[in-house]
């Protein structure tokens, strides 16, 4: 299921991401400008894998894409040990599970974006960006 | 433990601190004698924006929000038109992008590595001090050492850096830096005849302050001060560090194609 989300609480969300950790999400090696950090889309899908690599992890979903038909999404998120900070645990995120993936789009309409946060199928919700150390 | 094992036991550590006492008086300087430098201990991290050098509060490519440096007119105007299209690197729909330095070369550099999203570590010995930033050591001497003579400075990654001890602040000096590096996510670039100056002191057990100020005759009207902050993490002892920052490998899937940064999909 693929829905341009308006919901006030995703978008709250999403405010908060940047306010918490979002200046850190500006400099992960490469600028995100191929994303549209002015939409936010939420998809439910299947776990294809999750890439727990250096520097970036990308987390692999099946799901239909805006014409209805079967893709293979790729979502762009933090380095291993930042997403590890954020709560995720690499075995936690089972290949067919379903999941439910918040994410700033890609520009060029093809599947994939930028992971904001997701949702296990247990309902453990996951953001993208660890808490700030106290003091920050 | 018996009378004769204790006085073995009393000559062995006397044998030992002599063999220190040897070794300190001869292969550490004299100054090392009277060494006490501050605890830095643990893992610290850069407090607020890196999507700004000059402010923690900055966000990127907003230019009201940064203490941005003091351009002279013509430099402000080729930053202005160099960050427009360093705002648009990765857009598949952009004309004319420019790519952050960081990601063509998997390194920040100087200044840059002043507010950087990883850990930094503090090693300090009496002659140098080591500051570890992910991939990168800055490597502080501070024994004294002149600058290299003329010829044999080029620019670096690191620039060359030599540091004093005031008390318990450390007084950084860098010269030597790329004048075709980013100092932030944005396209601001200093000039070859720039230079840094840190004063780094910690203010509280889980703080330290770095005054920093920027000096470069050829592009600034004057000086850019600022002032960052490294915050210390909790001591955890199931904490374990990552890998540096690792760009270009087969499992990056932000591939480098004629100069732009892409996003590779999976099949």
């Amino acid at each position: 299921m693929f829905q341009c989300c308006k919901q006030c609480r995703l978008a709250a969300a999403s405010i908060l991401a940047v306010l918490s950790g979002g200046a850190q999400m500006a400099w992960a090696h490469h600028s995100f400008a191929m994303f549209d950090r002015t939409k936010t889309s939420t998809i439910v899908g299947t776990i294809k894998d999750l890439d727990w690599t250096n520097p970036h992890c990308w987390l692999d979903v099946v799901a239909p894409d805006a014409s209805g038909k079967t893709a293979t999404w790729g979502f762009e998120a933090n380095g291993p040990s930042e997403l590890y900070k954020a709560g995720w645990r690499p075995s936690a995120v089972i290949a067919g599970d379903k999941i439910t993936v918040v994410f700033h789009p890609l520009r060029d309409g093809r599947p994939g974006g930028s992971l904001m946060s997701v949702t296990l199928a247990n309902g453990t919700e996951l953001g993208a960006m660890p808490k700030p150390p106290p003091g920050s | 433990m018996s009378h004769k094992h204790r006085i073995s036991g009393m000559i062995e550590r006397g044998v030992v601190s002599a063999a220190v006492a040897v070794f300190l008086s001869v292969v550490l300087p004299a100054h090392a004698a009277n060494f006490n430098p501050p605890d830095w201990s643990g893992t610290w991290r850069a407090v607020g924006s890196v999507g700004t050098l000059g402010s923690e509060k900055g966000i990127i490519f907003a230019k009201e929000t940064r203490d941005y440096a003091p351009l002279k007119p013509q430099y402000e105007a080729e930053y202005d038109a160099l960050r427009v299209r360093a705002e648009e690197q990765g857009d598949p729909n952009a004309k004319d992008p420019i790519t952050d330095t960081n990601t063509l070369n998997c390194f920040a550099g100087m200044p840059r590595l002043i507010a950087a999203p990883f850990s930094y570590n503090f090693l300090i010995t009496p002659t140098e001090v080591f500051i570890i930033i992910d991939k990168a050591v800055r490597q502080v001497f501070t024994d004294g050492r002149p600058w290299p003579s003329t010829d044999a400075q080029w620019p670096l990654m690191l620039g060359r850096s030599r540091g004093t001890w005031q008390g318990d602040t450390l007084v950084i000096d860098t010269i030597n830096m790329r004048n075709d590096m980013w100092t932030d996510p944005t396209p601001l670039m200093l000039s070859s005849q720039a230079s840094v100056e840190e004063r780094l002191r910690k203010i509280n057990p889980t703080t330290i302050e770095d005054q920093v100020t920027i000096h470069d005759p050829v592009k600034f009207t004057k000086d850019w001060k600022f002032v960052r902050h490294y915050a210390r993490e909790p001591d955890d002892k199931t904490s374990w560090p990552d890998d540096p920052e690792l760009c270009g490998g087969p499992s990056d899937r932000n591939r480098i194609v004629n100069g732009q940064v892409t996003v590779t999909l999976p099949q």
